[in-house]
């Protein structure tokens, strides 16, 4: 799918973004083709949540410009931002659903920006939409727990429902926030490869970050590395090995960098389980 | 994190150092001498009074005198006494709901994460503290004047308004604790303000709010014979007639001296 001759869907140049003195992205150019699937690898604060953010219009940048969609998001209004982030849909490292709500309300509230002023209960939204909801769950294969509260459902079925709340969008780009990061290897798996097969079926273009080289290698069509802000690798996946991935998006050796990822993920989840307790 | 690099953050310059640690904070420091001024004021307070115990023992007539007029209780019949039970519980409810729904947009507006500008922030602020410091009692006081003798509104009014500032208060804490995350997910999709409001904090707050108004209710309920002594319609009413007439029994329920 790399280098076919399609127009941009997303062309960032030069994106610079400060927090107060912190510099969170520095200079970033990157063009991404409809229908690519690309990975965006790095440890965490290397800046892969900001720069995702940006391409939502969910933040301005300090400096550069980003055309998304064929809009020029920094000059956006708040009414076209909320637009265009309507045609580009998220999901989250932490789901992100309500979690005393129906998995059906949840989904539904994908749709939210289609419709006008707020909405309580399933019921308040219009039939077709809570079909639609309810087509999209039985697609990531979830359909029979429409009606459980999203809280009870384990975190690969929350993500597979934010999954189908991001179709509710009818999205053309899929961004997806280290999407894996809080699960264990099997569901990890399972939502991979959910988010490659809807990508291929509805011709989505996904930017998925995570911070997992084994993860990456097998799964999109181009890797794109991030250190201390900074793009330091953007290549396709075919035949690229992981040590080679190692040395430019580490510039250490495979198994250093590679302890460095295994201590900063026990650290992550030693962190939700300290939060689930509190 | 563990990288094999100089942390970043030594290439940042810090725009102070960090503080060496200090024994006592100011901020402590001032909360104990605000606390010994009022340990001090109060005890200055008390030896000013005229408190001694032959004073209370010389008050114990007055007590004597307060039950002996209590006495007959005169209960109204078993069918008014109902009448006015429900009409008390009505002008409860009725209140409590009315002010469960107005704190609703007082707490969007007075906390901090769904606040739309730091402005009205403190409007919704202020008129959560101005309610809660104005007691239902003058407020009903006050409505009375405006409507006919033994009409339930101004209770309903005195307890509706009143309550807002609690039931705000606490609604607006609820709001600042919840997740923000469901709120982000609703933005990030391109939904309007009210519709994160509504989609992802509501949800979250709705238990707490529910909560909240059984709460003011449980009060309002026990607070509502002194509202219908004021003359608003409620259980209280018939006791304030007697009374009325006899201005000596409150004056030495106070402890005034005549
Ligand atoms: N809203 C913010 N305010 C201040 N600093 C931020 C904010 N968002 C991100 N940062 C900083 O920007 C850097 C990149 O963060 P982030 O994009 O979250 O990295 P990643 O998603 O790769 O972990 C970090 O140093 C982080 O502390
Ligand atoms: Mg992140």
């Amino acid at each position: 799918m790399n280098g076919t001759a399609t127009a941009p869907i997303v062309t960032i140049s030069g994106l610079t973004k400060r927090f107060g003195s912190n510099r969170a992205l520095h200079d970033v150019d990157l063009t991404v083709a409809r229908g690519e699937v690309v990975v965006l690898l790095g440890l965490s604060g290397s800046g892969k949540s900001t720069l995702l953010r940006h391409i939502d219009g969910l933040e301005s940048p300090s400096e550069g410009s980003l055309d998304v969609l064929g809009e020029r998001v920094e000059t956006l209004s708040q009414k076209s931002l909320r637009s265009l982030r309507s045609r580009v849909a998220m999901i989250f490292q932490q789901f992100e659903l309500v979690p005393s709500l129906t998995v059906l309300e949840n989904v539904l509230t994908g749709a939210l920006s289609r419709l006008s002023g707020p909405r309580l209960g399933v019921w308040t939204y219009p039939r077709a939409l809570r079909r639609q909801a309810l087509g999209h769950l039985d697609r990531v294969g979830l359909l029979e727990k429409a009606y459980e509260r999203s809280e009870l459902l384990s975190g690969g079925q929350q993500q597979r429902v934010a999954i189908a709340r991001a179709l509710m969008q009818e999205p053309q780009i899929l961004l997806a926030d280290e999407p894996v990061a809080s699960l264990d290897p099997e569901s990890s798996e399972q939502v991979m490869r959910l988010i490659r097969e809807i990508a291929a079926d509805d011709g989505l273009t996904v930017i998925c970050s995570l911070h997992q080289v084994d993860l990456a290698l097998g799964w999109g069509d181009r890797i794109v590395g991030l250190r201390h802000g900074e793009v330091v690798l953007d290549t396709p996946t075919d035949g690229l090995t992981k040590s080679q991935v190692m040395e430019v998006y580490g510039r250490v050796t495979p198994t250093a960098e590679l302890r460095a990822i295994e201590t900063e993920l026990a650290t992550e989840s030693l962190l939700l389980t300290r939060g689930a307790e509190a | 994190m563990t990288t094999l690099e100089a942390p970043p953050a030594t290439d940042l310059p810090r725009a102070e150092a960090p503080a060496p640690p200090r024994l006592i904070r100011p901020s402590r420091l001032a909360a104990l001498l605000v606390l010994v001024a009022m340990l001090a004021f109060s005890i200055y307070a008390l030896s000013t009074l005229d408190f001694t115990w032959s004073n209370v023992l010389g008050s114990v007539a007055n007590a004597v005198k307060v039950f002996q007029e209590m006495d007959p209780i005169s209960l109204p019949g078993p069918a008014d006494l109902a009448y006015l039970i429900g009409l008390t519980l009505g002008i409860v409810i009725l209140g409590t709901v009315v002010a469960a729904l107005i704190s609703v947009p007082v707490a969007w507006l007075a906390a901090e994460n769904t606040t739309p500008a730091a402005g009205l922030r403190w409007l919704g602020r202020a008129v959560g503290v101005v309610t809660r410091a104005v007691p239902d009692v003058v407020l009903a006081l006050a409505f009375s004047l405006t409507f006919a003798l033994g009409s339930p509104l101004p209770g309903i009014f005195a307890i509706g308004i009143h309550s807002v500032g609690m039931i705000s208060k606490l609604f607006a804490d609820a709001i600042e604790h919840s997740d923000d995350g469901p709120r982000l997910a609703i933005r990030a999709a391109g939904g309007s303000r009210s519709q994160e409001f509504w989609g992802g904090v509501f949800p979250q707050v709705l238990p707490s709010w529910i909560a909240t108004a059984l709460h003011r209710f449980d009060i309002n309920l026990r607070g509502s014979a002194i509202l219908g002594y004021a003359g608003v319609g409620a259980s209280g009413t018939p006791c304030a007639s007697p009374s009325s007439t006899s201005p000596r029994a409150t004056a030495a329920a106070s402890g005034s001296r005549p």
